[in-house]
């Protein structure tokens, strides 16, 4: 194996961790949506955060329907808060820990 | 002038996976030094001690993010002629002219190819070099 396919496969092991972590990342982000529904406004800018991290790693990783879902949720936490954004957040971070579930299963993880 | 050839790169990103990727990387690149930091504060940090060719810079991160790393760098003397090349997910036309005047001398769009980023790095540093960067 020489190091181009060492490197190939490294990509490989790091881009299992990441799509793990990031479904134990969930747990978090539903937390966050829930302290912007109480009214902490600054909630939203970690939630934007969150989602562009997964958003930016997932595309590296070739998650791109992780990827494509993290980004929708990082553009609407950048909008100003309300009842109907809030609702928007949790909706699309469902949608997101069903494609990171997605994703797992292809893998062969529950 | 020329620079000579690319020694030492510090790489700045908040997220431990993409840290490792670029890290293996620029491994592929022959006699090349790579540090990585996870913040903007960390990098501020240890640049005195490393000096860098070039750093490269995540754009969203938590507290120091890149663009303000780099107005910090270019107020401090020491590290004012220090090449920076943006990496980020960031990279809409506007973004990336927004980045280039704050300094930057290159922007690197994620998702990027593992196995070319070594060979991008360098053709930048290269460009800067002769000025097309």
């Amino acid at each position: 194996m020489d190091e181009r396919d060492e490197l190939q496969q490294k990509i490989a092991d790091i881009a299992g961790r990441y799509i793990q972590r990031t479904a134990g990342e969930l747990g978090g982000l539903r937390e966050l949506i829930a302290k912007v529904r109480a009214g902490n406004a600054g909630a939203a800018k970690e939630v934007e955060q969150l989602a562009h991290k997964i958003y930016g790693s997932g595309s590296m990783f070739g998650f791109e329907a992780v990827s494509e879902q993290a980004r929708e949720l990082e553009l609407v936490a950048k909008e100003a808060v309300s009842p109907q954004m809030v609702d928007r957040l949790q909706t699309l971070a469902d949608a997101l820990a069903a494609r990171v579930q997605a994703a797992l299963q292809a893998r062969g993880v529950k | 002038m020329s620079r000579g050839p690319l020694r030492t790169v510090m790489y700045v990103d908040d997220e431990p996976d993409i840290r490792e990727i670029v890290q293996l990387a620029l491994g592929l690149v022959d006699d090349l030094k790579v540090e990585v930091c996870e913040s903007g504060e960390r990098a501020l940090q240890r640049l005195p001690d490393m000096t860098p060719d070039l750093v490269l810079l995540d754009v969203m991160m938590p507290g120091t993010d890149g663009p303000t790393t780099l107005q910090r760098m270019r107020a401090d003397p020491r590290f004012v002629d220090i090449p920076v090349v943006f990496v980020t997910a960031k990279a809409m036309p506007a973004e990336v002219a927004r980045f280039r005047e704050l300094g930057a001398v290159a922007v690197i769009a994620k998702p990027f190819d593992p196995m070319q980023f070594g060979q991008q790095i360098v053709t930048i540093w290269e460009g800067i070099d002769h000025g097309r960067a």
